[in-house]
């Protein structure tokens, strides 16, 4: 096996290109950054028309979503995860932009070690929750699972400590918020998280439901007993099991979680084989007593 | 006409391509310009 170590030039210069060419111009001028660098290096040779062609297609997009979540909400009586991008703010950290967007898992990986400090500043920049707490008290999300959505991904590669410093630091603000209102968040948590569980667990009863995408449901039900769950039902199971597989797991999701659990699949439906319809159909028919 | 690439200045080249979004009302273009942005850059 060959190892590849860097050399102290070459640490100076990632150094260097995370201070100079993404921290800093970032916290100065976030739109001018994504303009000038991120969106340059995204699109090089984008042409006009074709910028106004792609934020067509783009507004489009989003009015096809908007008239399926109508759909959902009006003819099936279903609820939405969240109405307003705004109210996202509250449930995501600012690290999660660093790790999706600006420098991926690798290089974040690397920061984490080496940038701590300049970390929680891009974070306190990118954090701005008052215009999410401003907006939910004032409209309210009565289409909505919850009041307030939230999503974690980054955590996936992080400790306690750094999860503190990174995560709860600005998750604690939301969710001092939130319970002094008497508000809710939906937080999908992908990858796993039973590490982070005592964080979750100071939180008092009612203020956040967590959906897992991964790790088993009914350990994290014993370690957070004040947490509402959802997830459970796997996409493994209805995607390649039986419709009596996927009733006989219901059945056990539901006997075992009982109440404080919202019956859902784990991981997002994103293909074809991640879920058949006769599943489906089996476990929907199930949970309405059909 | 010329198509032209895009300008990456800021906030001069910004302002010209959101100008060609003609299909929305001229107080809306760079705001959904930058919405664009944003959004594609996170996915």
């Amino acid at each position: 096996m060959t190892v590849h170590l860097m050399t102290f030039p070459q640490i100076l210069i990632i150094d260097l290109y995370f201070k100079l060419i993404i921290i800093n111009p970032y916290i100065k001028d976030p739109q001018k950054y994504e303009w000038e660098y991120l969106f340059r290096r995204y699109a090089p040779n984008l042409t006009e028309s074709r910028f106004k062609a792609a934020v067509a297609e783009f507004l489009q997009f989003g009015a096809f979503g908007a008239k399926m979540s109508s759909m959902l909400v009006n003819e099936y009586g279903g609820l939405l995860w969240y109405s307003d991008p705004v109210t996202m703010n509250l449930g995501q950290a600012p690290i999660d932009n660093l790790f999706n967007t600006f420098r991926g898992i690798k290089g974040l990986s690397l920061d984490l070690r080496r940038h701590e400090s300049e970390i929680i500043e891009f974070s306190d920049k990118q954090f701005n929750s008052e215009p999410a707490k401003q907006w939910i008290l004032a409209n309210g999300n009565p289409a909505t699972i919850c009041d307030v959505p939230g999503a974690m991904l980054a955590h996936t590669i992080l400790n306690p400590k750094q999860f503190e410093k990174f995560y709860w630091r600005y998750f604690k603000d939301s969710f001092d918020f939130l319970a002094e209102h008497n508000l809710t968040m939906y937080l999908f948590v992908e990858g796993t998280m039973e590490r982070f569980c005592d964080f979750f667990a100071e939180l008092p009863k009612g203020v956040l439901c967590m959906h897992l995408e991964q790790y088993n449901i009914f350990d994290i039900r014993k370690k957070l007993p004040k947490v509402a769950l959802a997830g459970g039902m796997t996409s493994d199971l209805l995607g390649y099991g039986t419709p009596q597989q996927c009733v006989d797991y219901a059945k056990k999701l539901i006997n075992e979680l009982g109440e404080g659990f919202i019956m859902s699949q784990n991981k997002m439906i994103s293909f074809r084989n991640d879920c058949r319809r006769e599943n489906l159909q089996a476990v929907n028919d199930f949970m309405l007593n059909k | 006409m010329e198509d032209k690439k895009i300008d990456f200045t800021y906030p001069e080249g910004f302002k010209k391509a959101a100008a060609t979004l003609d299909f929305l009302p001229e107080e809306q273009r760079e705001f959904m310009a930058g919405m664009f942005v944003s959004s594609i850059l996170m996915f």
